[in-house]
């Protein structure tokens, strides 16, 4: 889905989904960057 | 790219945009310019990237707890309250989005099999960074063995005295290995330049570990060797009983010290 379907499927502005998407990205990177590292990826400090 | 006051200035969801392409060209073209001398904003848009590259595999499907939605709603609802709150909560924030990332995560480990040694590294981290203690503090095997006996562990265990090998028992811990609540021996040690080193022994065979290249022969005994990270795992059969050893140290000193210390049931 774009950032406008989302937002109307959401029921929420777009900026909504777009900071929504960002801070869930960000989390979810802090959550596995071990992993990340684990396999290869080698930038993993934000 | 600098603020008002000249001090430096980062582009945050925007390189979020910037990775969607959802930016106008100018604006792109901004962004662009920016990533070339911010090695912070790079940073950032490697880690945006890998995430969006691995949320985009293939997960084949996964049966979701049934509230999940509600609750990661829930979750988003109150955080985007409190951010606009005069008085905001941080421990409520912390809270809110440490629940979104457990949903992605859910979702994104449901499709990536979590395995044995992971499992296994997952526990030296959490022993590592203090979220896991250990139940029981003793520099003495025979106190150990005897903790395992009373609180459930019902095969027999041998806790290794390696002080000769300039590591030193602290204690140990009952833990709950995986989701067929399978318990493990859990004791570690204290080694050299404040290394750690933590044993695991389980019912268990090593038909269940994944494939790897590093499989060793020493007395007979075959040895399979994880790397995940800067920790490395070396897992081997004694009867029924598969031990590991998990370290950070370096990964010939965690294999050797295993070679020491096995026995063939």
């Amino acid at each position: 889905l774009s950032y406008d379907e989302t937002a109307e499927v959401l029921h929420i502005p777009v900026g909504t989904v777009r900071s929504r998407l960002y801070r869930g990205r960000r989390a979810l990177f802090g959550l596995l960057k071990d992993y990340a590292a684990s396999i290869g990826f080698r930038r993993p400090e934000i | 790219m600098t603020g008002p006051s000249g001090t430096p200035m980062h582009y945050g969801e925007e390189l979020q945009d910037f990775l969607d392409e959802t930016l106008t060209d100018a604006r792109r073209a901004e962004v662009a310019a920016h990533l070339e001398t911010c090695a912070r904003c790079r940073r950032e848009l490697d880690a945006l990237r890998w995430v969006k590259v691995e949320a985009s595999k293939d997960v084949g499907e996964a049966e979701l707890p049934a509230d999940l939605s509600a609750r990661v709603r829930a979750a988003l609802d109150t955080e985007d309250k409190s951010s606009v709150a005069t008085t905001i909560s941080r421990r409520k924030w912390i809270a809110a989005s440490a629940l979104v990332a457990a949903a992605l995560l859910i979702v994104f480990l449901r499709g990536h099999k979590v395995t044995l040694p992971d499992r296994v590294a997952a526990a030296f981290r959490a022993y590592d960074t203090g979220v896991m203690p250990l139940e029981f503090e003793s520099s003495d095997p025979k106190a150990i063995e005897a903790y395992f006996a009373r609180n459930g562990i019902t095969f027999e265990t041998r806790v290794f005295d390696l002080g000769m090998m300039q590591y030193h028992l602290v204690g140990g811990r009952v833990h709950r290995l995986d989701d067929d609540r399978r318990i493990s021996a859990l004791f570690a040690y204290r080694g050299p330049g404040a290394r750690k080193l933590v044993c695991q022994m389980f019912q268990g065979t090593v038909a269940e570990l994944p494939r790897t290249d590093d499989v060793r022969e020493h007395n007979g005994i075959r040895f399979h060797v994880y790397g995940e990270g800067n920790v490395t795992l070396v897992f081997w059969q004694e009867g029924d009983t598969l031990c590991v050893l998990t370290s950070d140290a370096p990964a010939d000193d965690v294999v050797q010290l295993a070679f020491a210390k096995a026995v063939r049931a």
